[in-house]
């Protein structure tokens, strides 16, 4: 068993095959060898820790991406935002803990959560207007008139040439 | 550019004019008011002060016209203070949005999910129009930070579809296509080309100046005739003078490359392409050039629509290739006259067989060309069919079956196969335990036909069967019923582990009703059950097991009861059910069974099919992973 330490100073304890899901977590176990010691998680809040805890749990035994593994050099695969049934269940939470848990995943290294994640906030901006994208994430326009003149010129270039 | 800043706007700051942003002329309406109202106060300030009544009308009447201009300009600088506060607390709002938490990477990482998606997405970059479902163009109209994050991104522009499909819309596919391009800057592309335009195209040129195919990673194009094969493959477009030979084009970044064609017979010699990995041709062949060297590179090849020479000949091109899709192979006369040399795929991992029932004369070309390949390193192998018009004719299939037959037996002929598949001598050593996947995808073969390809197939541990739309040949039933192991005391009559009986006499009657499904009967069975009984189980080996059929539960119970070996030592003892399980046949015990039950074709069992399963499932759970659920 591995014991966790989250920012907020709560204690979790995971299977060290749980854990180990995360490259982060993993290889730090490899550094300080057989020890008790907790692992402090300081970017890592209890609240988040919990659900990432729970992805890391039901993918138990899949295989890992290999450490070498860039996604550029998989050449020949077409990329998809498709999500599993479950990890689209398990994804299914407010904007601010979604963004939270892509952030986890991104400090862990958990590289099939953190796509999860950036999939399901492409599928939130898919077939959007940038008006609607301003409203879903409450994000304000702040193009000065001269910029959005800039871009309206860019657009109207691409098109007539 | 002035920049607004949120602190500019707050109310209490509104001084003067020359705190606010010059450019939207908010500050100057509240500013005027508030001057308007400080001139009015002076005023009657003045007159508060000068201790007399109004002493005329038109004195009292200027006052109350006074007193209105007041009152308005105070409801003015109300509505503009909201609008100010409104806006104010919505850039508040933006700066704590939690998207803002996200590093640039990971938003990169987000959109290259929406800009490099391909056509399968409705939300693609497809150049026909400037128009809204162009992500990159979408994202960038965001906010500042978006456009500036995008803008610098060349792999966000990397990725797109050109529709050529008419000569009044081609200047604006140039016009969006010169942009992207330039947006790219020197990344590699990724693009689809469908060509669809007769007429002289100015795109192919831009595409296939060498600036440009110095760039080609993954490319797609779909409607090649042979005009445009030979602009591709064999000119030198940026200068039409110069016609530069075959050998000459080199496309040095191309990875992927997949070829359309309309017209049969179109050949011709592949360029050099140093990091192509993937080949999928469909109509059109290339061939190496006797000069040139073999493609080593090639991992995966999708042929479509070649002749047997055509595949047998671009298979030994490829001498690494590991996964190759073999389709609708055109027959020829010489295809079934001449037997090809023998041709070892060392390294083919996964076979991709496409058997379509419209399409017979595509089967003798595909059993001569089994019949010359050898493929020890082979672990998946995939047959399916994509037509739905099933057939009563088995015969053709049967061939096939006997060539894969043949093939797995000289591949693999150290291992233990099947009584039935004939090794022929001097057969290859086998560098893999054999073939560990086996996919069957709505094809539906003869019990005959079924038993001899599960018997060469005997180190199977993943096994998926589709069962096809409009079977009417019970091929599932007959797939599950060849699963089940045999056993001492097998409850072959199908009952239920509480005594019960489950649907399938129901089904049956409704199936036969209803959709004319045939169902066969035990003595339909009886001649296959003794056959499947003196060749022992079928793959003994299965440990995985994935079924999308119609809801055939008590055979699926059967055939799970069968590969299923308590853990629990208690499960064996006791209880006269529970003998009825015990192996005598040496199989694995199953892990993971998956089921996809067809059950909407059965409106009846839509819901009770599965939960009856679920249930009846429910006490080999501790052992065997169950997935079980409506396909």
């Amino acid at each position: 068993m591995v014991t966790l330490v989250t920012s907020d100073n709560e204690k979790f304890t995971a299977d060290k095959e749980v854990a180990e899901r995360s490259v982060l977590i993993k290889n730090m176990l490899e550094d300080v060898g057989e020890s008790d010691q907790p692992i402090p998680l300081p970017n890592v809040s209890s609240s988040v820790l919990k659900k990432v805890l729970e992805y890391c749990e039901h993918h138990r035994g899949e295989p890992l991406p290999a450490a070498d593994a860039d996604t550029t050099q998989d050449d020949t695969r077409k990329r998809t935002t498709d999500i599993s049934e479950w990890d689209q269940k398990f994804i299914t939470v407010d904007q601010e803990m979604l963004f939270e848990i892509i952030l986890a995943a991104n400090y862990l290294d958990i590289k099939s959560l953190l796509d999860v994640g950036c999939k399901t906030v492409a599928n939130m901006i898919k077939g959007k207007t940038p008006e609607e994208i301003r409203k879903l994430f409450n994000i304000v326009n702040d193009f000065t008139p001269e910029e959005e003149a800039q871009i309206k010129k860019e657009n109207e270039w691409a098109e007539d040439r | 550019m002035a920049q607004r800043s949120p602190t500019e706007t707050l109310p209490n700051q509104i001084s003067t004019p020359t705190h606010l942003c010059t450019q939207c002329g908010h500050s100057l309406k509240l500013a005027s008011s508030l001057d308007r109202l400080q001139r009015n106060s002076d005023e009657i300030m003045s007159i508060v002060r000068s201790g007399r009544p109004p002493n005329s009308d038109l004195e009292r009447s200027v006052l109350a016209e006074q007193l209105q201009d007041t009152q308005a300009d105070i409801d003015h600088c109300q509505i503009e203070l909201d609008r100010l506060r409104e806006l104010l607390s919505s850039r508040i709002r933006s700066i704590t949005s939690p998207i803002r938490m996200l590093p640039c990477e990971i938003l990169v990482e987000i959109f290259s999910y929406l800009c490099t998606a391909r056509s399968a997405n409705h939300y693609t970059t497809q150049i026909h129009s400037m128009n809204i479902s162009i992500p990159s163009m979408v994202l960038r109209q965001v906010c500042i930070s978006w456009y500036n994050l995008i803008n610098g991104t060349p792999a966000l522009w990397s990725t797109f579809d050109i529709y050529n499909g008419s000569s009044n819309r081609e200047n604006t596919i140039l016009g969006i296509l010169r942009f992207f391009l330039r947006k790219s800057c020197s990344h590699p592309l990724d693009f689809i080309y469908y060509h669809q335009y007769a007429g002289s195209s100015k795109i192919i040129p831009l595409i296939n100046t060498a600036a440009v195919s110095d760039r080609w990673r993954r490319v797609e194009f779909f409607g090649v005739g042979s005009q445009l094969a030979r602009t591709l493959f064999q000119q030198n477009s940026e200068n039409d003078d110069e016609v530069v030979t075959p050998q000459a084009r080199c496309f040095p970044e191309l990875v992927s490359l997949r070829l359309q064609s309309y017209e049969y017979d179109i050949s011709f010699p592949l360029p050099s392409c140093p990091k192509v990995k993937s080949l999928t041709l469909q109509m059109l062949h290339l061939y190496r050039h006797p000069s040139s060297s073999c493609w080593t590179t090639v991992r995966m090849l999708d042929l479509e629509n070649l002749t047997s020479p055509n595949i047998h000949h671009i298979l030994e091109s490829c001498p690494n290739a590991e996964e190759v899709s073999l389709r609708w192979i055109l027959k020829t006369p010489e295809s079934s006259s001449q037997h090809w040399p023998h041709l070892v795929c060392t390294r083919l991992g996964k076979l991709k067989l496409a058997f379509d029932y419209e399409k017979l004369g595509a089967i003798e070309p595909l059993t001569v060309l089994l019949d010359s390949l050898t493929a020890p390193a082979l672990t998946h192998l995939v047959i399916y069919s994509e037509d739905d018009h099933l057939s009563a004719d088995e015969e053709p299939f049967s061939s096939v079956i006997g060539s894969i037959c043949s093939m797995l037996g000289r591949s693999f002929i150290n291992t233990s196969i099947g009584k039935n598949v004939q090794i022929p001598q001097g057969g290859f050593n086998s560098k893999s335990a054999g073939v560990t996947h086996l996919s069957l995808d709505s094809i539906t073969p003869s019990l005959l036909d079924l038993h001899r390809l599960l018997a060469a197939l005997p180190s199977v541990t993943h096994f998926d069967y589709v069962e096809a739309h409009r079977d009417q040949w019970s091929t599932a039933d007959r797939v599950v019923k060849c699963l089940i192991a045999p056993h001492t005391r097998s409850s072959s009559d199908g009952s239920d582990d509480d005594g019960s009986f489950g649907n399938n006499n129901v089904l049956k009657e409704e199936s036969e009703r209803d959709y004319g499904y045939r169902y066969e009967s035990k003595a339909d069975e009886g001649h296959a059950e003794g056959k499947h009984a003196s060749q022992g189980c079928l793959l003994p080996n299965l440990q995985s097991l994935t079924l999308k059929i119609r809801p055939l539960n008590d055979s699926v119970i059967q055939l799970i009861r069968s590969r299923w070996k308590p853990s629990l030592p208690q499960e064996i003892q006791g209880g006269q059910e529970n003998e009825l399980i015990i192996h005598t046949e040496p199989c694995v015990c199953l892990k993971n069974v998956e089921i996809r039950v067809q059950a909407c074709r059965f409106p009846k069992f839509r819901t009770s099919a599965i939960q009856e399963l679920k249930r009846r499932c429910q006490r080999f759970s501790n052992d065997i992973r169950f997935e079980i659920k409506q396909g």
